[in-house]
């Protein structure tokens, strides 16, 4: 385990799922929060071609020509 | 925080030309293969080498779809154990949780891994089923760690 409050999270989280029938709205929001926040960097990454060529090194990206919008700087 | 970024999911091996019907359908919905957009390449390059590929909405790089087909007994399997999970309110065949288990705590193992495994056994513990584990254990060693 690497920090014990991680258990203690997982029994808390057992616990919140069986009390609360509603779980699944949270749990949503926190992994679309997620995927926001993911978005709104690749989003500011992408408006230079520095960026844009970090996108595709942290993606393994191959198929650039596959992204025409968000990596439109690396087209050519 | 844990995140979640892509999705693997075996699909049982397709000829060349079904295979080029399915990635067609997926470009024509706007999503792209990471690796290549010629399905062909997908296919011998990928594929039948028994390597993954994905696929992600042509605008953005994540969530993925990493796509494989089955290498050995083992992937296979898990297609005869494949399961729903009414939790998830998702329609899908899931891998079991089972299965799951045993490889986040067999082959994974990092601790994160191992945190998720915990979590598994808590949340569904009326699927545990402990010597279906250590089946599958025993067939990780065998066709994954050989």
């Amino acid at each position: 385990m690497r920090d014990p409050t991680h258990l203690d999270f997982i029994n808390r989280w057992i616990i919140y799922i069986e009390q609360n029938p509603n779980w699944k709205e949270i749990h949503d929001s926190f992994i679309n929060s997620q995927f926001e926040n993911a978005y709104d960097l690749i989003n500011k990454l992408s408006k230079t071609k520095e960026g844009q060529l970090k996108i595709v090194d942290i993606y393994s990206i191959k198929n650039i020509k596959g992204y025409p919008k968000l990596l439109d700087k690396l087209q050519d | 925080m844990r995140s979640t970024e892509d999705i693997e999911m075996f699909i049982k091996k397709l000829p060349k030309n079904k295979f080029i019907e399915f990635h067609n359908d997926l470009s024509n919905n706007s999503f792209v293969c990471m690796q290549s957009d010629d399905p062909e390449e997908i296919y011998d390059s990928y594929l039948n080498e028994n390597l993954s590929v994905r696929y992600t909405d042509n605008t953005m790089p994540l969530p993925e779809m990493e796509i494989k087909f089955p290498a050995d007994d083992l992937d296979l399997y898990q297609f005869d154990i494949k399961t729903k999970l009414p939790q998830t309110g998702l329609d899908l065949w899931f891998s079991s949780i089972n299965m799951n288990i045993a490889f986040k705590e067999e082959y994974l193992k990092s601790q994160k891994d191992i945190e998720d495994a915990l979590h598994l056994r808590k949340f569904y513990v009326g699927l545990i089923d402990e010597k279906e584990i250590i089946k599958i254990k025993k067939m990780i060693r065998e066709y994954k760690l050989k």
